[in-house]
C-alpha cells in the first residue's frame, strides 16, 4: 500500500523555487534602495547592507546545509528579510541597530517559530516593532533629504506637498519616503506573479476610505509615513498573509483601517507596523473563516452568508471589546482622579485639609483649604499640542501666584515634543503672578524644533489664568457691550484665538442686523469645529446678539468664534466696498 | 471561434506534446505472451471462462461476470492460455491476470463479433447499442473505465440533454485522442451519435483544447455533417479534461459537489471510447487493443501506438526502440496523473492513455522544503480547496479537520503539487488523508 503514494504523480514540477520567490522580492527592492541612498546618503547603504548581512549571518546556524560555496546567502530568505528591515531604519539610527534588528528578524522573528514559513509575524516587522518601543529616539530621529536638518517625519503634520511624497524629499525612514520607486519595484513582482493585487489594494482603499470619514487627507494618508511600503512589501510576505482570495481582501482592509485607527487615535504617530503585525496574527482566522465555497457547491448562499456572519461577528467583537474598554475607561477615570488630584496637590502644598473641584467649562478648577481657609488654587486645562491636546495641571497659591505645572497627559512624540513636559521647561513659569498674563507668552523660551509643543504649555497656562480670573471674579478685561443697531453697514473682519490656532470671521451688517457670518478661515478640527460654528452662527443670526452658549465639546472653538465675532465688531478690522469710510465711523462709536 | 475554459484555478502545464503529435498511429506488433488482468474497470472482477492449456483467438470472450457491475474481457492475441495468475498492476492491488501465449499465427485484424446483422442499420435501438457496448467489453478509455454500457442507460429519472465527447487531452506528453480525432473524426462523431441515441440525448458536442489545431480544424470541417452535433474550441488549460471542468467550461454548468453529470443531464465521454462504440457496432469489433503515446525523452523513438492489451510496458518501450539513458522513470498514464512503474511487465490495460519515459531534469525531484504559504496551490485549485491548509491537518494526523475542509472532493488533479515552489508531493500527502476516510 505503501508505494501507491509515493509513486503518484505529479512526477513534473514546475520551474518555480523558494529561491526564485525571494531573490525576486530582493530584485524588486533594488530600487527602493538606490531612492533610500540618493536621498539619504551613502549612511543608508550601509544600514542596508548591514542588516541584510546581520541577517543572513543570524540564519547561517539555523540552517547550516543551506548556505554552501555556491550559494552563499542560502534561499535569498534572510537577505530579503534584511533588505526590507534596512529600509525601514530611521537615516540617523546608529550603527548597531542593523545588527540587533538583524539577531531579532531571525531569531525571534523568524527561527524561534520554526523558521522559514512557520513564524506567524513578519520577521522584518516584528524587529522594526521592537526596536520601535525599546529605542523610540533611535528609530524616530529624522532628517530631511539633501539637508541634514532634523525634522519629525511629516505624518506629524508637516506640509509637504504630493509631488514631494511622491518621489520621497520629505523626512522618513530611509526606504519608506520614495513612493515612485516602491510602485515601480511592486509593479515588477506584480508582473513576476510573486504579489497578487488583493492585499495592496485593498490595504490602499481601505485606508484612504477611513481617512475620508476622518476627515483627513486621503492622499496624503496614502503617500506619508510608511504606509506604500507596508502595503506593496510587508502586508504582502507570503508567509505571514492568508492564502485565500477572499482572505486577502479582508486582510488588507483590515490593515488599512487599523493603520489610519493607529494613526489617528493613539500615541504613535506611525501606524503600519503595528497594523500588519496585528493583521499577521489573525491570517489563519481569516484563512479559516473563508475557505471555500467549493467547485459545484449546491448550497453556495449559505456557506457565504455563514462566512460574512464570521466576519461581522468578528468585527462587532473587537468594536465592543474596545468601546467597552473605552467605556470602563470612562467611569474608572473620576475615581482615578480624585486620587491623582490628591497627589498632585500634594505636591505643591504642603498643608492640606480639603480640596474641592469644580468644573469650569473645559477646565477644571481645584480648590485648596488649609485651616479652613483657601490656601492655593490649581487647574487642570487642556491647550492644543503637536499632535493632540496637552493636559495640565497648574498650581496657584493663594496670592494667585504660579507655583509650578505638572504635564498630565500628552501625545506628543518622544524625541521632540515630549521635552516640553520636562522641568527644565515648565519651571519657567513658576513665580508669574496672575497680573502679569502677557508675560507667560512674551518671555516664553520654546524648546527648538518642538515650537508647537511649548505654544501648547504656554496658551494653557494663559487659559488657567483667564479661567481663575474669571471664577475669582477678578477684573481682568471688560467686554464693551455692542450695539448691533448703530454699526454702519459693511463687512467687518475678526481674529482670535480657536482650539489650534487663529480663526478668522468676516461679518456682514445691513440695516442695523448681522445678515451673514463666515468662518474665512480656521485650524479647528473640521468634523468637530464646524458643525459647532455653524449652531452657534444660525443662534446668532436668530436672536441679533452675542449673547449665546458656547457648544459642548468644542468650547474651545466655540468661544474662539464668538471672541472673533466681537472682535470684529469692536471695530478692531474692519473692511468693506467704503472702507475708509467704514474704519473712521466705527472708530467713532468705539 | 469562441474559446471556452472553466473560469477559477488550473495551471497552464509545458505541453511537451511535438514529440508525438504529428505522428501517426501504428499497430505495434503482437508480444510473445500478453497478461489480460480480469478487472480492468470500476466494479468487480470477471471470472475467467477459459481454462489454462485453452487455445483461444484474438477476439474471444476470456472473462465475465454476470452479476455486479463488470465488463467483458476478450483476448488480444491468438494462442494458448499458458495460466492463469494473480499479478500485482500499476495501483499495487493483485488481480487475477489471463497469461497467453502466442502460436506463432500472428491475428490481422480483431475477431468480428457475433449478432452482427441489423447493427449497419442507422435505425438501430439504444437497447441495441448497449447489448453491443456490453458484448465489446468498451470502458471508458480516458482513464475512469467505467463499464460503458452503464453509463449509456441512465436511470430513468435523468433526463439526458447533452453528450460532450472529451478530447481536452490536457495532461504533457499525452497525444492519443489529438491523433484520434486528426485520423479518425468520422468515427468520434458516429461514436458521438450512437451515444446520443442510447442516452436519448438531443446535442452532442466534441471538446478539444486550442493547442491541438489540425484536430480542431477537422473536427470542425466533419461536425458540418453531422445534425445537432458540434466541435467547441477550450483554452489550454489543465485540468480541462477533468469531467466536471470540462462540462464546466463547455457548458457553463456545475456538477454538484458528490454528483453525477447525468444529475444535470450531461454524459461525457472520452474520444477512443467513441471511437470503440462506432468500430463495436459498425465494425463488429470488440475492445482488444488501445492507443497509447509512449513518450518521453527516455525513449528512443516516441510514437502513439495501438498496443494489444495485456502487453507489458516492456513490450511497448521496446517496439519503440528502448530507453536512451541509464537512469529514467517510466509513468503509467500521464505525468500528473500517472503512477511510477518500477516493474516493467505490469501489462497496458484498458486504463493506460500512455507511457512515458522522463530522463532526470525532465521529472521532478527536487528536495522538499517548508510551505512558504504563498497560496499558489490555493489559486490553482480547480475544486476550490485549500491543499496547503488540507496537508497541513493531514501530516499532523488531524484527520478529520482535513475532512471538515472537504479533503475527500479533491479530483487529485496535481496541480497543487505542480506548482508549489517548496515542491511539496501535497497530491500524495491528500491521497493518504483521503485513504483514512475511505
Amino acid at each position: 500500500m505503501l508505494n501507491t503514494y509515493t509513486s503518484s504523480g505529479p512526477h513534473i514540477e514546475s520551474k518555480d523555487t523558494i529561491e526564485k520567490a525571494m531573490w525576486n522580492v530582493v530584485v524588486a527592492l533594488i530600487l527602493p534602495c538606490l531612492a533610500a541612498i540618493m536621498l539619504f546618503g551613502l549612511y543608508s547603504l550601509y544600514l542596508i547592507v548591514a542588516t541584510a548581512l546581520a541577517c543572513v549571518i543570524f540564519e547561517i546556524p539555523f540552517d547550516r546545509g543551506r548556505f554552501t560555496k555556491r550559494r552563499p546567502f542560502g534561499d535569498g530568505s534572510a537577505v530579503m528579510t534584511g533588505m526590507l528591515l534596512g529600509l525601514t531604519f530611521a537615516p540617523t539610527s546608529s550603527w548597531w541597530m542593523p545588527i540587533l534588528g538583524g539577531f531579532l528578524a531571525i531569531v525571534i522573528g523568524k527561527q524561534v517559530f520554526g523558521g522559514l514559513g512557520n513564524n506567524i509575524f513578519n520577521p522584518a516587522l516584528v524587529a522594526r516593532g521592537i526596536l520601535l518601543l525599546s529605542w523610540p529616539l533611535n528609530a524616530s530621529q529624522w532628517i530631511i533629504p539633501f539637508d541634514g536638518v532634523t525634522s519629525a517625519t511629516p505624518l506629524a503634520g508637516s506640509a509637504a506637498s504630493y509631488w514631494e511624497l511622491f518621489i520621497g524629499t520629505v523626512p522618513g525612514s530611509i526606504g519608506e519616503t520614495s513612493a515612485v520607486a516602491l510602485i515601480l519595484g511592486a509593479l515588477y513582482l506584480y508582473v513576476k506573479g510573486y504579489i497578487e493585487w488583493r492585499i495592496p489594494l485593498s490595504y490602499v482603499a481601505s485606508s484612504a476610505f477611513l481617512a475620508i470619514l476622518l476627515g483627513v487627507d486621503p492622499i496624503f494618508t496614502i503617500l506619508s509615513g510608511g504606509l506604500l511600503l507596508g502595503a506593496l512589501f510587508m502586508a504582502t510576505d507570503m508567509v505571514t498573509s492568508p492564502v485565500t482570495k477572499n482572505g486577502r481582501l479582508i486582510y488588507g482592509i483590515g490593515c488599512g483601517l487599523l493603520t489610519v485607527l493607529i494613526r489617528e487615535f493613539t500615541i504613535f504617530p506611525e501606524g503600519v507596523t503595528f497594523a500588519i503585525l496585528l493583521m499577521n496574527g489573525s491570517s489563519h482566522f481569516i484563512d479559516t473563516i473563508t475557505e471555500g465555497p467549493r467547485f459545484g457547491q449546491v448550497d453556495r448562499g449559505k456557506r457565504q452568508i455563514v462566512q460574512v456572519a464570521t466576519v461581522g461577528a468578528a468585527v462587532a467583537l473587537v468594536g465592543v471589546f474596545l468601546y467597552g474598554v473605552t467605556m470602563l475607561s470612562d467611569t474608572l477615570y473620576p475615581l482615578r482622579a480624585e486620587v491623582v488630584t490628591q497627589k498632585l496637590v500634594s505636591q505643591y502644598f504642603s498643608e492640606v485639609d480639603e480640596i474641592k473641584t469644580e468644573e469650569h467649562g473645559d477646565a477644571v478648577l481645584v480648590r485648596i483649604f488649609a485651616d479652613d481657609n483657601e490656601s492655593g488654587y490649581a487647574l487642570y486645562t487642556s491647550s492644543s499640542g503637536y499632535n493632540a491636546p496637552i493636559t495640565k495641571f497648574v498650581a496657584f497659591d493663594n496670592e494667585l501666584t504660579l507655583l509650578g505645572i505638572t504635564v498630565v497627559d500628552h501625545r506628543e512624540d518622544v524625541s521632540l515634543g515630549a521635552r516640553v513636559t520636562g522641568d527644565a521647561f515648565l519651571s519657567q513659569f513658576q513665580g508669574i503672578p496672575v497680573t502679569q498674563r502677557d508675560e507667560v507668552l512674551n518671555n516664553l523660551s520654546a524648546i527648538t524644533g518642538a515650537t508647537v509643543s511649548s505654544m501648547g504649555i504656554a496658551r494653557g497656562v494663559e487659559q488657567a489664568i483667564d479661567t481663575l480670573a474669571r471664577v475669582l471674579d477678578w477684573e481682568h478685561e471688560e467686554e464693551a457691550p455692542i450695539n448691533i443697531e448703530d454699526l454702519p453697514e459693511g463687512k467687518y473682519t475678526g481674529v482670535a484665538m480657536g482650539f489650534r490656532d487663529d480663526m478668522e470671521v468676516e461679518v456682514s451688517i445691513e440695516e442695523g442686523r448681522i445678515v451673514d457670518i463666515e468662518v474665512v478661515d480656521h485650524s479647528d478640527t473640521p468634523r468637530v469645529a464646524d458643525p459647532a460654528f455653524e449652531s452657534l452662527i444660525d443662534e446668532i443670526l436668530g436672536s441679533q446678539n452675542l449673547d449665546v452658549d458656547a457648544v459642548t465639546g468644542a468650547t474651545a472653538s466655540s468661544e474662539g468664534l464668538l471672541e472673533a465675532i466681537r472682535n470684529a465688531l469692536t471695530g478692531d478690522e474692519v473692511e468693506g466696498e467704503d472702507q475708509q469710510e467704514v474704519d473712521a465711523d466705527s472708530s467713532a462709536t468705539s | 471561434m469562441n474559446v471556452k475554459k472553466f473560469p477559477i484555478g488550473g495551471v497552464h502545464l509545458p505541453e511537451e506534446k511535438t514529440l508525438t503529435n504529428e505522428l501517426s498511429i501504428t499497430n505495434m506488433t503482437d508480444p510473445k505472451a500478453v497478461a489480460i488482468p480480469l478487472k480492468q474497470h470500476v466494479g468487480v472482477s470477471c471470472r475467467p471462462i477459459v481454462e489454462k492449456g485453452q487455445s483461444v483467438s484474438v477476439g474471444q470472450c476470456i472473462g465475465a461476470n454476470n452479476q455486479g457491475l463488470s465488463a467483458k474481457v476478450h483476448a488480444s492475441i491468438s494462442g494458448r492460455v499458458s495460466s492463469i495468475e494473480e499479478r500485482i498492476l500499476e495501483d499495487e492491488a493483485p488481480v487475477l491476470c489471463v497469461v497467453i501465449e502466442r502460436d506463432g499465427n500472428v491475428s490481422e485484424s480483431n475477431h468480428v463479433h457475433e449478432s452482427s446483422s441489423s447493427s449497419k442499420s442507422r435505425e438501430i435501438s439504444p437497447e441495441r447499442i448497449r447489448e453491443i457496448v456490453e458484448y465489446a467489453g468498451i470502458v471508458g478509455l480516458g482513464g475512469a473505465c467505467f463499464p460503458t454500457h452503464v453509463k449509456l442507460n441512465p436511470p430513468k429519472d435523468k433526463v439526458i440533454d447533452t453528450v460532450i465527447i472529451n478530447g481536452a487531452e490536457c495532461e504533457p506528453y499525452i497525444t492519443v485522442d489529438h491523433r484520434l480525432m486528426v485520423e479518425k473524426p468520422q468515427s468520434v462523431f458516429s461514436g458521438l451519435d450512437l451515444i446520443i441515441k442510447a442516452v436519448g440525448a438531443k446535442r452532442g458536442i466534441v471538446a478539444c483544447e486550442i493547442n491541438k489545431p489540425d484536430a480542431l480544424n477537422v473536427l470542425e470541417k466533419e461536425a458540418t455533417n453531422w445534425e445537432g452535433l458540434e466541435a467547441a474550441a477550450l483554452d489550454t488549460r489543465y485540468p480541462h479534461g477533468a469531467e466536471k471542468h470540462l462540462i464546466k467550461a463547455v457548458l457553463g454548468k456545475e456538477v454538484p459537489i458528490k454528483g453525477l453529470p447525468m444529475d444535470i443531464g450531461v454524459v461525457v465521454n472520452n474520444v477512443q471510447t467513441a471511437i470503440a462504440i462506432s468500430d463495436a457496432v459498425y465494425s463488429q469489433t470488440v475492445l482488444t487493443s488501445r492507443v497509447i503515446t509512449v513518450s518521453g525523452r527516455g525513449v528512443s523513438s516516441p510514437a502513439n501506438l495501438n498496443v494489444p492489451i495485456g502487453a507489458s510496458i516492456q513490450d511497448a518501450i521496446d517496439y519503440c526502440g528502448g530507453v536512451t539513458s541509464k537512469q529514467y522513470r517510466v509513468i503509467m498514464g500521464g505525468p500528473m496523473t500517472g503512477q511510477k512503474i518500477d516493474d516493467l511487465s505490469i501489462p497496458v490495460t484498458k486504463r493506460a492513455s500512455g507511457i512515458v519515459v522522463l530522463k532526470p531534469g525532465e521529472y521532478g525531484e527536487s528536495e522538499v522544503r517548508p510551505c512558504i504559504r504563498c497560496g499558489k496551490c490555493v489559486d490553482v485549485c480547480p475544486m476550490y480547496l485549500s491543499p496547503n491548509r488540507i496537508v497541513a491537518f493531514v501530516n499532523k494526523g488531524m484527520h478529520d479537520n482535513a475532512k471538515d475542509i472537504d479533503i475527500m472532493d479533491c479530483i487529485e488533479c496535481g496541480a497543487c503539487a505542480y506548482v508549489c515552489p517548496s515542491k511539496r508531493p501535497l497530491l500524495q500527502w491528500i491521497r493518504q488523508g483521503k485513504a483514512v476516510h475511505s
